[in-house]
């Protein structure tokens, strides 16, 4: 191994050792995975309610009606919903689950004139086709379970008022959704570990001027960068991988094999190391390179929030690196919809270059002035 | 070993070192003094590598430090005024790394701990170390390459008495062993015990450049003070016995008075630096 290369390895070796000895400094990363673990659970469960809910229904009174245990015999039944209630009178506004679209009430048996009757009410909102499906389905059933008792049947519409369950305005059961909420939550690991981290380990080390001790050695102030860089990117890399698994858990190898994935995540972190490497060199404390930081978090969210109303706004945000990350990587969480794609390629197209560029600038003013005593 | 010619650095419009003329020996203990702000550590920074000068050439053991810094940094160790170790990691820790990078034997180690009386502590944090032991960690770390130049920042700051002697102790040592030791403090009785040369800087100018001896001989003011009844009445007097006036002012009373106490006054190496820095400043 060549003195320059130990080097390397021997200051990322020191970085590793500090973040064991104070783990705590990632316990936001550990949060961050934990929410993608509800996000992916809660899409799931969503997913699961959704298809319940748009299933017909049939509301019934007792589940030992004989009738009943007719219908639920038959193999059709696996497709309807079997709700059971005590409320003997409904009325059309009683609050059915959500997504209902069309319901048969199947009332008990009773005497009419010494004549027993059924009674079946279908409820439906709008124009829903499975109400031809439901109501063959129950009269036939019934005509063949029973044809000495009268059926009376009628149709009538349905109010269905319950809202769907949102988390603000976005559906976590879709796939779309899922994606966007896993891109800022992939970015903001990122952000914590190659950006907050870095200026917090970096900045203290040369306020304290550690880093100019270390740079007094045969080290070159590029190996102390190339060392941090190697480090965060780690971390990184690592943290992006298990929130991309955690939100996608089916093939464990769909990520870490997947090139697009690595050269978004690593593209993503250099980009953000090499500003916090900027916003390190210019501060001379700590507290205020951790400030800089926190406005540039703030100005990012101002730029994206207005660039949708503002062509200068939107103009900058062009040139910002973390949009067209977060773009790519809720394509590659949504498993590339097309929708996206033309959008995708435009972005990986900044994304190769953008970062790349920032690197460039910071290694510059980092050899300037980020590793001595300010 | 060090030959800085026409150092200037400024800071804007303020020129913290001003035309610097130096040379030190290879093998002496150098001392480098001057008050607050004389542009002492202004220096430092410039022979570390650490700060580009406005004018002048400064080399060490024959390298311009301006074309071969790479090379100085394997032949030079800079103990600072400040203790900048990585406190979550340990005293061997944070040796060891500094060993690795320096690329010297780990086993290199364990003996500096021992030099510094830092065996006992080597695996507790150093988080939990007290200023005296941060000092002397910081001591350890630059002497691990065993550098042929070293340079003292006020190593005694905050140190107990014991380890004074001791660091003072390996400071000659290492001197005898063939480095040349660059110290700047502002103890005037250790300038005196242990320095072969001294340097007195003020206002980024270099005043006097000697021994310690030769400043005392050269600068030292003879005073005689004297203390004496009258009448039942004690006074006391001063006489600077290189005035005429005030030596036969002396000899009349020491005749005609009953003197109680009559003794002339020492003049220390403190006593030089007062008087040349005293001058430039008032």
């Amino acid at each position: 191994m060549s003195p320059r290369v130990a080097r390397v390895f021997t200051l990322y070796q020191k970085e590793w050792m500090r973040i064991k000895r104070n783990p705590a400094a990632l316990m936001a990363v550990g949060l961050i995975i934990l929410m993608a673990f509800l996000v992916n659970i809660e899409n799931k469960a969503r997913k699961q309610e959704k298809i319940q809910e748009s299933q017909p229904c049939a509301l019934v009174f007792s589940t030992e009606d004989s009738f009943i245990k007719h219908l639920k015999s038959l193999p059709e039944s696996q497709k309807i919903r079997f709700i059971q209630t005590e409320q003997l009178v409904i009325s059309s506004t009683l609050n059915y689950p959500a997504n209902i679209r069309c319901v048969a009430e199947i009332y008990p048996e009773a005497s009419v004139e010494q004549v027993m009757h059924r009674r079946i009410k279908f409820r439906m909102v709008g124009e829903s086709p499975q109400l031809q499906q439901l109501s063959r389905w129950v009269i036939a059933s019934f005509a063949n379970f029973n044809a000495k008792v009268k059926l009376d049947f009628s149709i009538s519409a349905m109010q269905n008022n319950t809202p769907t369950k949102t988390l603000g305005n976005i559906d976590l059961s879709t796939s779309g959704s899922k994606a966007i909420v896993g891109a800022m939550l992939l970015f903001s690991a990122q952000y914590f570990l190659c950006f907050a981290l870095f200026i917090s380990f970096s900045a203290h080390e040369r306020e304290r001027g550690i880093l100019q001790a270390l740079a007094l050695t045969a080290t070159s102030a590029g190996e102390l960068l190339l060392s941090k860089i190697l480090f965060h990117l780690s971390l990184s890399w690592v943290a992006s991988m298990i929130i991309m698994q955690t939100l996608s858990p089916y093939n464990i190898w769909a990520f870490p094999a997947n090139l697009l994935a690595n050269g978004v995540v690593i593209l993503s972190s250099l980009g953000l190391i090499s500003v916090a490497a900027i916003i390190t060199s210019l501060n001379r404390t700590q507290t205020s390179a951790s400030l800089v930081g926190f406005c540039y978090l703030m100005l990012m969210g101002v730029i994206f929030a207005l660039a949708p109303k503002f062509i200068a706004f939107n103009a900058i945000r062009t040139f910002m690196f973390e949009g067209h990350a977060i773009l790519l990587f809720t394509v590659i969480l949504d498993n590339f919809s097309k929708p996206n794609m033309v959008k995708a390629g435009g972005a990986l197209i900044f994304l190769l270059w953008q970062p790349v560029l920032l690197l460039f600038i910071a290694s510059i003013i980092w050899k300037k002035h980020g590793w001595h005593n300010p | 070993m060090i030959t800085i010619e026409n150092l200037t650095v400024k800071f804007d419009n303020f020129t913290a070192v001003n035309q610097l003329n130096l040379h030190v020996k290879r093998g002496e203990l150098f001392g480098f003094l001057g008050p607050n702000g004389a542009g002492k550590t202004t220096t430092i920074r410039v022979l570390n590598g650490a700060l580009k000068p406005n004018a002048g050439c400064v080399r060490i053991s024959g390298f311009d430090i301006a074309q071969q810094l790479q090379a100085i940094k394997t032949i030079v160790g800079y103990v600072c005024d400040t203790e900048n170790h990585y406190e979550e990691l340990t005293g061997r820790e944070n040796l060891t790394l500094f060993a690795k990078l320096y690329g010297v034997p780990s086993d290199t180690v364990a003996t500096w701990l021992a030099r510094l009386q830092l065996t006992e502590a080597a695996d507790v944090r150093v988080r939990g170390y007290s200023k005296g032991m941060k000092k002397k960690l910081l001591i350890a770390r630059e002497l691990l390459h065993q550098p042929q130049l070293i340079f003292f920042d006020e190593p005694t700051a905050n140190l107990d008495a014991h380890s004074i002697a001791l660091v003072r102790k390996l400071m000659r040592d290492l001197v005898a062993e063939g480095a040349t030791v660059f110290l700047t403090t502002h103890d005037m009785e250790e300038v005196e015990a242990i320095c072969d040369r001294v340097a007195i800087l003020a206002k980024g100018r270099l005043l006097e450049c000697d021994t310690p001896t030769a400043f005392i001989t050269r600068h030292a003011e003879r005073f005689c003070d004297v203390q004496y009844d009258q009448n039942g009445v004690t006074y006391r007097q001063s006489f600077h016995l290189d005035l005429d006036a005030d030596r036969q002012a002396l000899a009349e009373i020491v005749l005609k008075e009953h003197c109680v106490r009559v003794h002339s006054r020492e003049f220390k190496f403190e006593d030089v630096f007062k008087k040349l820095t005293g001058e430039i400043y008032t």
